[in-house]
């Protein structure tokens, strides 16, 4: 097992007396890829953003999120700054409104490269200035590669052109040369296709991931869409209403969940042939964050709740590396006594 | 771009001959102009003879038609008071009023701004608190009390400014003061919440989790948005400041627009108060089409050449 990238150990946030997000434990290793899947509200957008420290003024952690020897929930705002859009980076999923609409692409592009891309950053002092005008070819260059890089092909004309003249692909590639521009160590992709047609989004999440695989960086892609997932990651975790349902490698957890939530997930997801009226929406709401309480939060909606549900769920091992927080469906081991600190099971490949 | 430019200019041109239609019908729709000027006393000789001297005896298009092209040679009819030309009384007014509310908003812009920014950027705190509550203060004592309340500082107890006039520097002080503290609590209000709304668009935050140091994305992407907003409302107040200040001008007696207004629809000099209307509504007009052109060059998305 090589050492891990990204540890993340009891972390928790809440915003004033709601807790959005309950003990998670996920650990992430260079060149590993790992889906974060759930409904929306599950707090899924909340664990990108708090892992950069922007999950809001309001927001209050417990925890660690370790990134290789820095941890992140008490790091200063100078060694967050650097890390953002550096060594970690975030790709948003509403690509047109998270481009500056009055600046081209190109500029964007040129300020994000001089200030994140190792080759042109030079410490805090240039934070404020940007880019002089003799940086220009060069970055103007590199620019240019990035947008290559994403897949854009008519890279000169968007470098020209303003946001709002771009298609909603188009923009996304955009963000994917944005994330890029500080080569990464740790891409997080916060649902980056979720406004696009199929076909966009396989070729958009195609290079994505090449170029993760290429530089042995590490993905954290968040989505609802468990095709894409599938396709993409090597692990999943499943999270709903702020807790984590299961964990475990991708292909072989979405062919044999053992959590009724993930079974739900798959049932309530269509197929090309799936016939008519057989899809199964899971019934109810993810309870709201003043309706939160130790035991398991889907026992709301689970068909297989029980009186026990109401404590705090057991983690149980399914096997190396795969482990689910019920017992309700079958398991080849007993549950693991509650640990102290951090998981009992390896997650690392 | 260019059809963008025509298109607003166009707009300027067309509210402009409704502004000059309008200040047309609404003076003949006030009453006859004969009675209103003559007295009920006159004789219907006199009306007659009145009515013949001024052309209120052609029908109305005719009439109309010779204001339009009165209108084209600057000749607005002379005074009823003084008998001076009225375009004379206009200027000799607008020249003191100019002195007195380019610097004013000068002040206004140059402390309302900062401070709604410095308030944004501080927001929830006591210094948000704090502001709020100078700038509400600001805003509710009306100008003619506060107005009052400085001369009775500076000039009663201190005897530090003069009270009335425009002869010196010393005299612009306190008006400055009286309309500036107002209209400055209002800027800082409008800036507070243009950079907020700039602060919070997903742009900037897009921007701040790119790892872009803060005071960079504050500057650089908020403040530009927040600026668009802020473009319309000012332009629109550097519109009105031909208008003048009516209350403060007669508070310190300054002979400036709000004044001459004030006074000569008190005396019926209907020459020149249809010249104050139109020079005011002109000079709102062309602040409308300035902020139009202006927000074309700033907005890259007004310019769209599809449309």
């Amino acid at each position: 097992m090589s050492q891990p990238l990204l540890q993340i150990q009891s972390f928790s946030v809440s915003f004033g007396a709601f807790r959005v997000l309950n003990n998670i434990h996920l650990t992430l290793a260079p060149g590993e890829s790992l889906a974060l899947v759930g409904e929306s509200g599950s707090g899924k957008s909340v664990l990108a953003r708090s892992i950069i420290g922007c999950a809001g003024a309001g927001a209050r952690q417990e925890g660690t999120v370790l990134f290789r020897e820095t941890n992140l929930t008490s790091a200063s705002d100078q060694t967050l700054t650097s890390l953002r859009g550096g060594k970690i980076s975030l790709m948003l999923q509403d690509a047109l409104s998270a481009l500056n609409p009055l600046y081209t692409i190109g500029r964007q592009m040129m300020e994000t490269i001089a200030l994140k891309h190792p080759a042109f950053a030079k410490g805090a002092g240039r934070a404020w200035k940007g880019f002089g005008r003799s940086d220009k070819p060069a970055l103007r260059a590199m620019a240019l590669e990035l947008l290559h890089e994403a897949g854009m092909d008519r890279a000169e004309e968007c470098f020209h052109a303003f946001p709002h003249q771009l298609s909603g692909g188009m923009c996304q590639r955009v963000m994917l040369a944005l994330a890029l521009a500080g080569e990464p160590d740790l891409l997080i992709a916060d649902e980056p296709t979720t406004a696009l047609d199929v076909v966009v989004q396989k070729q958009i999440l195609h290079r994505l991931t090449q170029n993760v695989r290429a530089r042995r960086a590490a993905l954290l892609l968040i989505s609802h869409d468990l095709h894409l997932v599938s396709e993409f990651t090597d692990r999943i975790a499943v999270l709903y209403a702020g807790q984590i349902m299961e964990t475990g490698p991708t292909r072989k957890l979405l062919a044999n969940p053992r959590h009724p939530y993930t079974r739900g997930l798959l049932e309530a997801m269509p197929k090309a042939n799936t016939p008519k009226g057989s899809l199964r929406p899971i019934a109810g709401e993810v309870p709201a964050p003043w309706e939160r309480d130790q035991g398991c939060l889907f026992r709301g909606r689970c068909p297989k709740a029980l009186a026990g549900c109401a404590l705090p769920p057991q983690e149980y091992v399914v096997e190396n590396g795969w482990a689910s927080f019920c017992g309700q469906l079958p398991h080849t081991t007993i549950p693991h006594a509650p640990s102290g600190g951090g998981p009992a099971y390896a997650l690392c490949s | 771009m260019k059809t963008l430019c025509l298109r607003a200019c166009g707009r300027a041109a067309v509210t402009l001959a409704l502004l000059i239609t309008c200040v047309f019908l609404g003076l003949h729709l006030t009453g006859d102009p004969a009675t209103l000027i003559l007295g009920f006393e006159a004789t219907p000789d006199d009306v007659a003879a009145f009515k013949l001297a001024r052309g209120l005896d052609l029908p109305m298009y005719a009439q109309y038609w010779r204001y339009l092209g009165d209108l084209m040679h600057l000749d607005l009819g002379k005074s009823y008071v003084t008998g001076l030309p009225a375009i004379e009384v206009f200027l000799s007014a607008m020249g003191p009023t100019l002195h007195l509310m380019l610097p004013t908003a000068l002040v206004t812009l140059l402390i309302g701004i900062p401070l709604g920014i410095v308030a944004a950027l501080h927001s929830g705190t006591r210094l948000d608190r704090g502001l709020l509550f100078v700038s509400v203060l600001g805003f509710a004592v009306p100008n003619f009390f506060f107005g009052l309340l400085l001369i009775l500082f500076f000039s009663v107890w201190l005897g530090w400014l003069p009270t009335y006039g425009n002869a010196s520097w010393l005299h612009y002080i306190m008006p400055i003061m009286t309309i500036a503290t107002s209209e400055a609590a209002i800027f800082s209000r409008m800036a507070r919440s243009a950079m907020l709304e700039g602060l919070n668009l997903p742009c900037v935050q897009a921007a701040y989790m790119r790892g872009i140091s803060r005071q960079r994305v504050i500057w650089f992407h908020a403040f530009p948005n927040a600026l668009i907003s802020l473009l319309t409302v000012a332009g629109f107040f550097l519109g009105t400041l031909t208008a003048g200040a009516v209350i403060t001008e007669n508070i310190f007696s300054w002979p400036g627009i709000g004044r001459l207004l004030v006074v000569s629809v008190a005396k019926r000099d209907i020459p020149v108060v249809q010249l104050i209307v139109l020079g005011v509504g002109c000079s709102l007009i062309v602040a409308n089409l300035l902020v139009d052109l202006l927000s074309l060059v700033v907005n890259p998305k007004l310019r769209r050449t599809t449309r």
